[in-house]
């Protein structure tokens, strides 16, 4: 049984020595303590031959039975010894796990001190560069001393086992010094920064406590300017404060050949690239990181392959280069030393990849999806589906009831859809509508605190029932942080899209303040269980503070319920009589 | 005598011949390469980039089937832990674990724990953290499909959720 200090609570293991390492117990009471108070969660089965741990930095640690490799993150090592399974138990090399997760084992009055060490992670981007710190414990870094190009922090608990000099030279950084001190119990590491000539430091917010950052500007005057406990205002100061970037596309040249329509794209520099494929047959490629220094293009093609081409700078730091094809072509991705070059095959082919990456460059590579079962571009055949109820349109308020849906500052999710579904019904029926709610309360649609799949059925169930014309369900999105915002229409059935396509139009066209999102197919439930055209809208995020004005102000629900109704007159037209169902 | 020379020669042939075939079995090739492809979604909610993750060697007993198990595994760790802090992605729930991935035919089941459950309320994180999963693992060859467990447990779709998760997803359904 070994005492375990961890920031100075006392954990029992039961850890023995093997070899210069120590053996523990997968399913060890203390073990596991230890774990979750690292926040690591455990991922291994009986008769699973890989054992692996998740952190919440996150950060995979990969054992395997019998294999004295193991992987943390991108880096692999030699363990102690191999993990081994006996009587149903796995033991693992403690020491090893341990140091993979960031702490330093040390012996010190019959007790074994786990003590966080600090890693340090360079970005370096043109002159500029980003100082990624973190501990497993919480991380605080104090200014302790600032002097002509020095600067130089102390982390209060934590040790180092870095190298104690790493030359840079990049970035704005010359070199960075790395001392411990302090005891076992109490150590103490001070980090200095030897900053280039005209460079500045600052430090910038992190997302958690066990992570320092520090933002190095090499392109400002000489002067070395550290934050102290105000953070800096710009969550990415590497990209606003770098100069412009060193990668170039100098030059974009097209041609038709027998196999197809060619683009040859010179770039100038190491680059990475993604492209993609949309379902409407445009295709498009950005290249990272670099500035167009050719000349923007927007011109018409008449090749069997391309009806146009589109050159042009896209979020400030990516070029792309744009094909709208004439069908589902195969377009071949070549990147090279000195640039890519597409070919768009003249043939169809009816199995695309719909995305790929790859480097330009010294180490020229791509890579593309594979295409997968259902994957193809010709549109399925449209079904037949006959209203009996032609004239009414079922909107769908999203949630209810004891499902509020997404909240923010008084404001939910089940509100907002109400509201928006309730002055969409009024301008339809003005317009010569039926229209019918799956609900016109604040209620549950099929029972209080039913599961997912019973409510969203119940609403599916109003639709099919009715045999309705149309099904629109109207939500509000939200996610962790508030930096998605925009208005997205999905559909799932093929046949679905035109309606979604209509609808979406008319949303962007009116100007509502927010992001085009853009229209995505998607399985959700309520969209593919019902058999008429249907598509679902998340109007705005509740948490994006521009979305979250937008939803709050009367005018602004009115003009988005415009837009849709709007949307669906275009696409289905008037109303008609009963009886002469139309799709 | 010359009889049971001939047996035991025959034996022997039987035996070496048995070795050989189960030596060889176990150690075929897995069309698994020395790296898979684990995809996140960007903030867009559409956009698919994957980053490659190393995968160890195949062991000298590791069958392709086994092989195959534990790149599911590892690949699924891997997209529902997401990339590194600094990329811009669209992750699960803090503290969602992988429990286990089993592959049947070309099905992978994957079984996640309960803290899945607590999304935003939003379809944009709902959709981008399946969908890199999915991407993840139907990009392994001999995988068309995912089904999704909770904490063991099948689900028709997640507390307030929107997407069906009671049948297998694939990449069609995006």
């Amino acid at each position: 049984m070994s005492q375990v200090v961890l920031e100075g609570q006392r954990i029992a293991i039961h850890a023995g020595a093997q070899g210069n390492d120590a053996v523990v117990g997968l399913h060890d009471v203390g073990f596991k303590t230890l774990l979750s108070r690292l926040g690591i969660s455990t991922t291994w089965g009986a008769g699973e031959r890989y054992i692996l741990f998740t952190t919440p930095e996150p950060k995979i640690i990969s054992f395997a039975l019998g294999d004295v490799r193991y992987d943390a993150g991108e880096v692999s090592g030699q363990a102690g010894f191999a993990p081994y399974e006996r009587g149903g138990e796995v033991y693992l090399p403690f020491y090893t796990l341990l140091r993979a997760v960031g702490f330093e084992p040390k012996i010190d009055g019959g007790e074994t001190i786990l003590q966080s060490q600090v890693e340090v992670d360079i970005q370096s981007r043109g002159q500029a560069a980003r100082v990624l710190m973190h501990a497993g414990v919480p991380l605080a870094g104090r200014l302790i001393a600032s002097s002509g190009n020095r600067i130089v922090y102390q982390f209060d608990g934590v040790g180092s086992t870095l190298e104690r000099t790493r030359r840079v030279h990049a970035g704005g950084i010359d070199e960075i010094r790395i001392e411990q001190s302090g005891s076992v119990r109490a150590p103490v590491t001070r980090v200095t920064f030897v900053l280039s000539d005209g460079a500045n430091a600052s430090e910038m917010p992190s997302e958690n406590n066990h992570d320092f950052q520090l933002a190095i500007n090499g392109g400002r005057g000489r002067q070395v300017a550290a934050a102290t406990a105000a953070p800096a205002p710009s969550p990415s100061p590497v990209e606003t404060a770098s100069p412009k970037s060193v990668v170039a596309v100098t030059a974009v040249d097209a041609a038709q050949s027998q196999d197809g329509f060619s683009v040859r794209i010179a770039v100038s520099g190491n680059a990475s690239f993604e492209w993609h494929r949309l379902l409407d047959n445009r295709w498009y490629v950005d290249i990272h990181g670099a500035t167009l220094q050719a000349p923007p293009r927007d011109e018409t093609q008449t090749a069997p392959s391309v009806t146009s081409l589109r050159v042009h700078q896209v979020s400030g730091d990516s070029v792309r280069v744009a094909l709208t094809l004439t069908g589902p072509k195969l377009v071949d991705v070549n990147p090279g030393a000195d640039g890519l070059t597409l070919l768009a095959h003249n043939e169809d082919d009816d199995m695309l990849a719909r995305s790929g990456s790859g480097s330009i460059g010294g180490n020229a590579v791509a890579t593309a999806a594979p295409t997968s079962e259902g994957w193809k571009f010709k549109p399925a055949p449209a079904k037949t589906y006959v209203p009996t109820n032609p004239r009414l349109i079922v909107l769908d308020p999203g949630h209810g009831g004891s499902d509020a849906g997404a909240q923010r500052g008084g404001l939910s999710e089940k509100t907002l859809t109400l509201d928006i579904s309730q002055r969409l019904r009024a301008l339809l029926i003005v317009r010569g509508w039926q229209v019918q709610l799956t609900r016109t309360t604040d209620i549950d649609v099929y029972a209080p605190n039913d599961s997912a799949k019973e409510e969203l059925q119940a609403r599916v169930d109003v639709a099919n029932n009715t045999g309705a014309r149309l099904f629109v369900s109207v939500h509000v999105n939200s996610f962790v942080n508030d930096a998605p915002n925009g208005t997205t229409t999905y559909y799932y059935k093929t046949e679905d899209r035109q309606l979604a396509q209509a609808v979406h139009d008319r949303l962007t066209s009116a100007n509502l303040g927010t992001k085009d999102d853009g229209i995505i197919k998607n399985n959700f439930y309520v969209v593919v269980h019902t058999a008429m055209p249907a598509i679902l809208i998340e109007t705005a995020f509740l948490s994006n503070p521009n979305d979250f004005a937008l939803l709050q102000s009367s005018a602004w629900l009115q003009r988005i319920a415009k837009a849709i109704a709007d949307g669906i007159g275009e696409y289905a037209g008037a109303p008609v009589a009963a009886g002469s169902g139309q799709r | 005598m010359r009889n049971s020379r001939i047996v035991f020669l025959a034996l022997l042939f039987i035996v070496v011949a048995v070795a050989a075939w189960v030596f060889l079995t176990a150690r075929s090739k897995s069309p698994l390469g020395d790296h898979i492809s684990v995809y996140y979604t960007k903030y867009d909610g559409t956009s698919e980039v994957a980053w490659p993750v190393s995968l160890r060697p195949q062991a000298r007993d590791e069958t392709p089937g086994e092989r195959l198990q534990n790149a599911a595994l590892y690949g699924a760790v891997q997209a529902v832990a997401g990339p590194p802090p600094t990329v811009e992605a669209i992750r699960f729930p803090a503290g969602t674990h992988v429990r286990a991935v089993r592959v049947t035919g070309s099905n992978a089941d994957v079984d996640l724990s309960p803290e899945v459950k607590s999304q935003s309320g939003g379809s944009l994180g709902e959709t981008g953290e399946f969908k890199g999963l999915v991407w993840t693992l139907t990009g392994l060859p001999g995988i068309a499909s995912v089904s999704v467990r909770v904490d063991g447990r099948r689900l028709d779709a997640l507390p307030g959720g929107h997407l069906e998760l009671d049948k297998p997803l694939r990449r069609s359904d995006w």
